[in-house]
């Protein structure tokens, strides 16, 4: 009983400071271009599907690029209202209101990269836990029905000012782990 | 006694039956399509099948001001609730894929008859790799299901043209988010909209979104009931409380106010019975329009009253009814002549006047009497003074022309009546105006310029379809068109739909083909097995027609290119601007000469000439009548200065309001039919030959009705509905005039 309404009261609290202070360190430490390794699993797949390439943000638009470098060269460019694909030198554009899912997902990366509690919690409740070693673990579950039905719970793990892996799971049994690695350092410019 | 109470028990007795006929029989319609004529042309046919409930009708457009970046899913989230929810069919959002593990039926299970799918090994190894590709760049979610069954994402490619636009967003230009939400209920199903709305508006309260645009003919619809309804009910009390007064004023006694009022709802609840029994459903509109017409049949009371002030009721009844039975048997055959207008509104609306106006003639003339106590001033006995007859003069009636064209003169606008079908829309231009707005911004087909094919035979209009469908490629090319969408994919003809399933593969074939495709490649061997089952399935389908749509979700899309009309098959492609109609046109004759570009804006224009010019025939006709039946009643002498007079008065009043309005539209005419009543009637009982005494009730009975019907039509000019206004000032200004024409012309000389 007293759990529970302690829980309840955890749950009702509007913002964590801890987490306010958390973000700011990892907003420091997050670059504007990492690379990656994916992986992902679910009905469709005997194995993990692997994939690579780099994760880039484009400030002038907040817009976030995921460029896979393998298996096959393919590019997702997300903006505030748009998921545009670029594959084998067609591009198709799609609106963001038909994925939820990127659309939160995209609002959670951002938060991170910017420090934004507060749109972080937009749209999802946070739950912040730190654990020995400087490692530490977000744990994002989705606030509004409509993202209930396709996302289960994001997964932020990290260590120190450095955010390390970023796991997804979705409500079909899907999932996927992107592992973030030392940002790239070329130091190249962002541009469309 | 008995001689006073038959008449009234009689009456009791048809209004008890009436009264039951109401209560049992009488429902209420506001589709606007029953008060168009029927169409002649074939172009008209589609306006008036599509005006009722077209598919377009049904959307609510609904514009989300976009606010903080915090708040950029709330469209989505909005969206997805309405969708939820029974009351609407279909919701479209930027792209309108939408839930992308749901794809409507019937397109789901025939997706392999409505398009080419390469399902050979390296048509599959293509297919798989690119959903890999698409894996890694958006891991999972709702898509996984669909690829599971339908690895070439074959459903989505097929319903993508009819997501909406494609590309470029779903802004307003001030940047609101856009999306259409679809109501099950048809556009004039104002319950069912009125629920619609409110859902939205309670889903907007609880997303906290403030100041969200709604636009869309529902909300119209509901909007203007609700004006309609305020503005009734204060225009009604308001225009009562005027028609009070000046009867008070009149003749200083209560009475009169109850007596006046008998007839005129008698007239009113024998109409609306005649039209229940007659029509089964009774217009909305039948009654707005039919309880403006039945304001002559307070003039007839009036003259009872006038008259039965210095002598008893019966004897006052007695004397008055062969002029009163002449006006309303006059005025009947005009309102014969609105019945036969051609269209169920207009005959709903001649039956209700007809029977409306002859009732309360009868009334007046044996009822009242028996209701009304002894006159005050009965003591004086009807003069036997000797009866003379007034002089008529025809002098005011060529300035009452001349006034009428003098204004038109001066305020020609090109045309004098109003083609426009939406003039007669009750709702303000500036809503219309904001609708089109938004829906060009949503990019939506420009629905009032479409070809159209029509065929008996499905089989054959299909193949029409299919082969314009892709000759038309070449007009996008020659800039004769921007865009264009037709039914072709949604329902290809039966020949190639068997082609397609003669071309798929056994289960054995398919099996081993998906087998060889998935190899490198980290699919589960299991992970397509539904998609196997579906092409099996596919073998053995029917193939898809018109009826398979039919309470499906996509039901309503088709509908929307695709229908039936008595015995013909119709099929509508939509054009997206710019579009060229003559070089279209001419492109058509030497692809398919039986297909036509039609243009709805020019159709409905000719639709309301038509009609009205329709109307006329048959007013003239009725004006024939009208003129043989005074002759026959009447000298001919006063009959023709009864009929001029009238006839002036219409050009003036006509000219007056074309000067105030602009180009005049159906509402004029109508109450230009009320004048033309009133306006015979007033001459018939001015002209008449009498007594001085009697001279002096009619003169007093007409300033009475002129003066309440005047007074209370100004009341209506006053609103903001427009035909409510138009009305009012037509009809108010024409008693005015034909009050001082009748008046001035009648001037009685003092001998005989």
């Amino acid at each position: 009983m007293m759990a529970s309404i302690l829980a309840l009261l955890l749950l009702a609290a509007p913002s964590d400071p801890e987490l306010a202070a958390h973000l700011q360190r990892v907003k420091a430490s997050m670059s504007h271009q990492v690379m990656f390794v994916e992986e992902q699993g679910g009905i469709l797949l005997e194995s993990p599907l692997v994939s690579r390439g780099v994760l880039k943000f484009r400030p002038a638009d907040r817009a976030l690029i995921k460029q896979v470098n393998q298996p096959q060269p393919a590019e997702l460019l997300v903006t505030d209202s748009r998921l545009v694909i670029n594959k084998a030198g067609a591009s198709r554009s799609y609106s963001l209101r038909s994925r939820p899912e990127m659309l939160a997902l995209l609002g959670g990366f951002r938060a991170l990269l910017e420090g934004d509690q507060e749109a972080l919690e937009e749209h999802f409740r946070a739950e912040f836990v730190r654990e020995p070693q400087q490692r530490w673990q977000l744990s994002l579950t989705p606030r509004s029905k409509r993202l209930e039905k396709h996302l289960s719970l994001v997964q932020v793990l990290g260590t120190g000012a450095i955010v390390e892996v970023i796991e997804t799971t979705l409500t079909n049994g899907d999932w996927q782990r992107l592992r973030l690695s030392a940002p790239t350092n070329e130091p190249q410019t962002v541009d469309e | 006694m008995s001689g006073k109470t038959a008449p009234l028990l009689a009456w009791l007795a048809v209004i008890a039956i009436a009264g039951f006929v109401l209560v049992t029989r009488v429902s209420f319609s506001y589709d606007l399509a029953l008060f168009l004529p029927k169409a002649q042309a074939p172009e008209q046919q589609v306006l008036l099948e599509r005006l009722g409930d077209a598919p377009g009708s049904r959307f609510l457009l609904i514009g989300v001001p976009s606010t903080a970046q915090q708040q950029a899913d709330i469209v989505g989230e909005l969206a997805y609730r309405l969708d939820e929810s029974a009351l609407f069919s279909r919701v479209l959002t930027e792209t309108s894929l939408g839930d992308l593990d749901r794809v409507p039926e019937p397109l789901w299970s025939y997706r392999y008859l409505l398009a080419d799918v390469a399902l050979d090994t390296e048509g599959l190894k293509k297919a798989l790799q690119e959903r890999r590709t698409e894996l890694t760049l958006m891991a999972g979610g709702p898509l996984v299901q669909v690829i599971a069954r339908d690895p070439h994402l074959i459903s989505l490619e097929t319903l993508a043209p009819f997501a909406g636009s494609t590309d470029g967003s779903w802004r307003s230009e001030q940047g609101d988010h856009l999306l259409i939400a679809e109501t099950a209920a048809p556009a004039f199903d104002l319950q069912g909209q009125q629920a619609a709305l409110q859902f939205i508006n309670e889903a907007l309260a609880e997303l906290q979104v403030a100041n969200a645009e709604l636009s869309g003919v529902g909300v119209f619809g509901v909007g203007v009931r609700d004006t309609i309804r305020r503005e009734a009910t204060v225009r009604s009390i308001a225009a009562s409380v005027a028609l009070a007064l000046v009867l008070l004023l009149t003749y200083r006694r209560l009475a009169p106010l109850w007596l006046a009022a008998l007839p005129l709802l008698t007239g009113m609840l024998l109409g609306l019975s005649a039209v229940a029994v007659g029509f089964g459903q009774v217009h909305g509109i039948t009654l707005a329009f039919g309880f403006t017409l039945m304001g002559i049949a307070l003039d007839y009371p009036l003259h009872l009253i006038s008259t039965a002030r210095t002598q008893p009721a019966q004897q006052a009844a007695r004397q008055i009814w062969p002029t009163l039975r002449l006006g309303a048997a006059s005025t009947a055959v005009a309102y014969l002549a609105i019945a036969l207008g051609g269209s169920e509104g207009l005959a709903q609306l001649g039956l209700f006047s007809l029977v409306g106006v002859i009732a309360a003639a009868l009334t007046t003339r044996w009822v009242l009497p028996t209701l009304m106590s002894r006159p005050a001033a009965a003591a004086a006995p009807a003069s036997p003074s000797k009866k003379t007859s007034p002089t008529l003069s025809w002098l005011a009636l060529p300035v009452l022309v001349a006034v009428g064209l003098g204004c038109v003169a001066i305020s020609w606008q090109g045309a004098f009546w109003n083609n426009n079908l939406s003039a007669m829309s009750p709702v303000p231009a500036e809503l219309i105006a904001r609708d089109t707005q938004l829906r060009q911004a949503l990019g939506t087909p420009d629905l009032s310029r479409q070809i159209m094919l029509r065929d008996e035979n499905l089989d054959r209009l299909l193949k029409r379809t299919a082969s314009l469908d892709a000759a038309l490629a070449e007009t996008v090319g020659q800039g004769l068109v921007g865009r264009y969408q037709s039914a072709a994919s949604l329902l290809p003809d039966p020949d190639l739909q068997r082609r397609r399933q003669a071309s798929l593969p056994v289960a054995e074939v398919l099996s081993s083909n998906v087998t060889l495709a998935m190899a490198d490649l980290p699919f589960k061997p299991a992970a397509f097995s539904e998609f196997m089952r579906s092409v099996e399935q596919s073998r053995q389908l029917d193939v898809l027609t018109p009826q398979d749509y039919a309470g499906t979700p996509l039901e309503s899309l088709l509908a929307q290119f695709f229908y039936r009309a008595d015995n013909q098959w119709v099929s509508l492609i939509s054009l997206y601007p710019p579009i060229n109609v003559e070089g279209l046109s001419g492109w058509l004759l030497r692809v398919d000469e039986k297909a036509t570009v039609i243009d709805l804006k020019r159709a409905s224009e000719n639709l309301v000439a038509d009609y009205r010019n329709r109307t006329f025939g048959v007013l003239g006709i009725a004006l024939a009548i009208i003129f043989l039946l005074l002759l026959w009643r009447l000298p001919a002498r006063r009959s023709a200065w009864c009929v001029a007079t009238v006839l002036c008065v219409l050009v003036a009043c006509a000219g007056l309001n074309y000067l105030i309005n602009g180009p005049l539209n159906l509402y004029h005419l109508m109450a230009l039919l009320l004048v033309a009543g009133l306006g015979l009637d007033y001459g018939l009982f001015l002209s008449r030959p009498s007594s001085a005494a009697d001279a002096q009730h009619a003169r007093h009975a007409v300033l009475a009705c002129a003066a309440s019907t005047a007074l209370t039509f100004a009341v209506l000019a006053l609103s903001d509905i427009p035909a409510l206004s138009a009305m009012g000032a037509t009809v108010a200004t024409g008693v005015t005039l034909a009050f001082v024409a009748t008046n001035m012309t009648a001037r009685r000389t003092k001998a005989a």
